[in-house]
């Protein structure tokens, strides 16, 4: 069984994302990046990396990682920030430890195709 | 290079650009209006698999089964080979007769039409002056209490419809419709709190969900926010107030940037916001008005709490010529 039928499926997704994204716009670090963007497609996008992050059914690609953030400049800093606030959004969720590890270390594993590396 | 058959002719695409635009650029006299996927006046048909889902945003299962699309928003995949035709317009409009347009300030004209269409208030109709002239409302209406179409429609000084409508438009007058599109209605639960919020004439979709609501027997506490830059371009403030009055769950404040009166209060709509509702967690959300106010109101409301599933909103676009 992977995380994401063990936390509830889709419905762990929809009650993550709101919180996930609600943190990310207000994280002074990286709240910069959403500024400009339609708010209905980005909460679209969490989702997406949220339901890959749990080991659910995605379309994502190290590719379409690259691509989407080539041109952002981000830093160690940056993927840190996103990495603290899904682990706290889950923690809030009361996730067990264990999986919590689990989530964050498929995250992990596309940290050099975001930050381009 | 992407080729586009129109009408059994051919057309060369450029890189990027959208049906709507093509055919423009080949001198094809093509009706369109908000070019942004909205008022749905540059509807075509095209021939099946070619045509990219988003440009099939907002359209009913049959018009998609139909292979009905929005030319403004189809840009086809890079060297392939797309077949559409126009469509009889009229078969998507409907006839509509003015009963009177009258002005509710020195900017804002009530036009109430007779027609027969169903539809849900908060959702919009596309009007047409001319085969070239179109452009969306918002319906302010409840059909089982007013008995018509009302819309509210701000005259602007360069306006190609609302000036016409304002100026020479007189009841028995028949002008061509299409719709209604949108989803932002009213749709219950009779329990779940409302806040509904709107700029100018941001207010007419609101003023149509909010006596729906009503109608329907929620029960749940309503706070309507609207309001404009000067305290005399707010309108339908007493009849806001005396339906605040009639119904205790209902709260109304109206706010003006600048000025005061009886009915509206000087403030800032998003301030006054944040300090009556603090926490909008569990709130359904109506937004309506300039794309800016929507924007930022959208992501004030989601930081308070509010569900993104539960936001609706509608941004009125300003429509552009090429």
């Amino acid at each position: 069984m992977s995380i994401f039928e063990k936390i509830g499926g889709a419905a762990a997704v929809d009650a993550a994302v709101d919180i996930f994204y609600r943190k990310v716009l207000i994280d002074d670090r990286i709240s910069h990046f959403f500024d400009s963007t339609d708010m209905d497609s980005q909460h679209a996008k969490q989702k997406a990396f949220l339901t890959m992050a749990f080991g659910g059914p995605n379309a994502y690609t190290g590719k379409d990682m690259r691509a989407a953030h080539q041109h952002m400049n981000l830093t160690d800093e940056h993927f840190n920030a996103v990495a603290e606030n899904l682990v706290a959004t889950l923690q809030e969720l009361n996730v067990p430890e264990d999986y919590i590890n689990e989530i964050v270390a498929v995250a992990v594993s596309v940290k050099d195709d975001v930050l381009n590396r | 290079m992407t080729v586009l058959h129109f009408n059994g002719q051919e057309i060369a695409m450029l890189v990027g650009e959208s049906v709507l635009d093509a055919l423009l650029r080949n001198q094809h006299a093509v009706a369109f209006g908000c070019r942004a996927g909205v008022c749905q006046s540059c509807l075509m048909q095209g021939e099946a698999g070619g045509i990219p889902a988003s440009a099939q945003d907002g359209l009913t299962a049959a018009q998609k089964k139909l292979g009905y699309f929005l030319s403004c928003r189809c840009i086809p995949e890079a060297s392939s080979c797309l077949q559409v035709q126009s469509i009889q317009q009229q078969a998507a409009r409907t006839w509509a007769q003015v009963l009177d347009i009258t002005p509710l300030n020195a900017q804002v004209y009530r036009l109430r039409l007779r027609c027969e269409l169903d539809y849900f208030p908060g959702q919009y109709v596309t009007l047409w002056r001319n085969e070239t002239i179109a452009r969306s409302y918002s319906i302010a209406s409840v059909k089982a209490v007013d008995h018509c179409m009302e819309l509210h429609i701000k005259r602007m000084q360069e306006g190609n419809f609302s000036r016409w409508a304002c100026d020479e438009l007189v009841a028995g007058d028949s002008l061509q419709l299409q719709g209604p599109m949108g989803k932002c209605f009213y749709a219950g639960p009779t329990e779940q709190p409302l806040l509904l919020a709107g700029l100018g004439t941001g207010l007419a979709p609101l003023y149509g969900i909010v006596r729906d609501a009503l109608l329907q027997g929620h029960r749940a506490p309503i706070y309507l926010f609207t309001g404009a830059s000067l305290a005399e371009r707010c309108y339908l403030s007493a009849e806001l107030a005396e339906l605040a009055r009639l119904n205790p769950q209902l709260h109304v404040k109206t706010i003006a940037q600048t000025g005061y009166s009886e009915w509206v209060q000087q403030g800032d709509i998003y301030q006054t916001l944040r300090d009556t509702l603090p926490n909008l967690q569990g709130f359904k959300v109506f937004l309506c008005g300039a794309d800016s106010f929507v924007r930022k109101m959208k992501k004030q409301c989601f930081l308070a709490g509010a569900s993104m599933a539960d936001i609706a909103a509608d941004a009125f676009l300003p429509f552009v010529t090429p």
